[in-house]
């Protein structure tokens, strides 16, 4: 009887660790995978922000690519855009003299990124959202959100529309230099 | 039953999956399956709950004169807040309709601040309009009506393409978003053009069709959206 019960427990033991170490092993990955992705778009954007104005060109963004190279699918826009599902497409773009925006640098989020990238993950590493009157009517698409970074840097986040904000997808970011 | 075989593909985006609520507090709805016929094609004007930005056609001519928006409809100058009712409601403060006018433009045209055509109408420069044809005469007639999915552009991404900048389709509440360049390509080459079918394939099918076999009605080109692949194609009827 003694033997019988001894066998129950450890059998049970036996299975509540296998399933839970069955259990965490992917989810611990999909954790580390997204952690990893999200960071590292964080950190990509975080450098980007961080070119100087005498930079803040395609010169600039090819050298910082090269540094993030083996860690993100970096590409520079060529002239033709598809549906991108696979890479971070990067335009850098220079405004005209009446522009309050001096130079900006678009990145497009693919839809793989863009499902672990959320709003709250700018707010948490660059700070809180700026705060704005809200606009008069109401817009099919919700109007972008922004991060000012310094005093002349923005962030400007598009993202795709969501009950809480926070947990919105973020689908383009822009980092934008003012004058 | 003829062959339709595809010859182009364009991006386009619809409405998620399932139904979920938006931020502005309005659900967003999967854009409906089936086969439709094209009713029209035009600038759209909403009078429901877009009928402040999207109450006024794409390009109606703009100017602000005296610290007031003025918008010239059928040749004549009218004040912004004349327009509509829901515009009517801030009649009383027209330095804040204005403040909302410039700001939205300065977002979307940082080169061209102050505007001069209304870029605002969440419908873009046009929408491609389609029915449900339930006794199969192609004509809009009894209990069929316009579905409240078009085909159409934004103003974000029209902005973006007037400035040759990269974006991203936006999901949307129901309607296929596509490129304006290539709704105008689309329009142009009669692939939607009034009476053509529009088909919207479920989200579940996870590859575009080479070839379908579709009583294609007489017409030449129809168009078939598969938005779980966020693509447009375009079928030719052999």
């Amino acid at each position: 009887m003694f033997l019988v019960l001894l066998y129950a427990v450890s059998a049970c033991f036996v299975g509540c660790n296998g399933n839970n170490k069955q259990d965490s092993k992917p989810n611990n990955n999909k954790i580390a995978e997204k952690v990893n992705v999200t960071d590292l778009f964080l950190s990509y954007t975080d450098s980007v922000a961080k070119l100087p104005l005498n930079r803040f060109n395609e010169a600039g963004i090819v050298s910082l690519n090269k540094l993030f190279a083996d860690k993100l699918p970096l590409s520079i826009y060529q002239g033709k855009q598809t549906n991108n599902d696979k890479n971070i497409i990067v335009q850098p773009f220079q405004n005209n003299d009446t522009a309050t925006i001096i130079a900006g640098i678009i990145l497009l989020v693919p839809k793989s990124i863009t499902d672990s990238l959320h709003i709250g993950d700018f707010t948490r590493h660059f700070g809180d959202l700026k705060k704005e009157k809200p606009m008069i009517g109401v817009t099919e698409l919700p109007r972008p959100v922004q991060i000012d970074v310094n005093a002349n840097t923005v962030i400007k986040l598009t993202f795709n529309n969501n009950e809480k904000l926070a947990l919105a997808h973020v689908t383009m970011v822009e980092v934008l230099k003012y004058r | 039953m003829n062959t339709l075989v595809k010859i182009k593909e364009y991006d386009a985006h619809g409405g998620p999956s399932n139904v979920k609520m938006g931020g502005d507090g309005h659900s967003q709805t999967s854009t409906t399956t089936g086969r439709f016929v094209i009713k029209s094609i035009e600038k759209h004007v909403s009078y429901g709950r877009y009928a402040m930005w999207s109450g006024i056609p794409w390009g109606t001519e703009v100017k602000i004169s005296g610290g007031i928006v003025m918008l010239k409809l059928s040749g004549q100058w009218k004040k912004l807040t004349d327009v509509n009712a829901q515009w009517g409601k801030h009649k009383n403060d027209q330095k804040g309709v204005t403040d909302a006018i410039l700001k939205y433009q300065r977002d979307l045209y940082p080169n061209s601040p102050i505007p001069s055509k209304w870029l605002f109408n969440d419908f873009g420069h046009v929408s491609v309009k389609y029915f449900k044809d339930l006794n199969n005469d192609r004509k809009m007639n009894g209990k069929e009506y316009i579905m409240g999915d078009f085909i159409h552009t934004t103003p974000p991404d029209e902005a973006a393409t007037a400035a040759g900048r990269i974006f991203q389709l936006a999901e949307s509440h129901g309607c296929i978003h596509v490129r304006p360049n290539d709704i105008d390509t689309m329009i142009g080459n009669g692939y939607l053009k009034k009476g053509n079918t529009v088909e919207v394939h479920p989200y579940t099918k996870k590859a575009i069709d080479a070839s379908h076999k579709r009583n294609a009605a007489g017409t030449q080109f129809e168009v078939h959206f598969y938005p779980g692949l966020y693509k447009i194609a375009v079928y030719k009827t052999m």
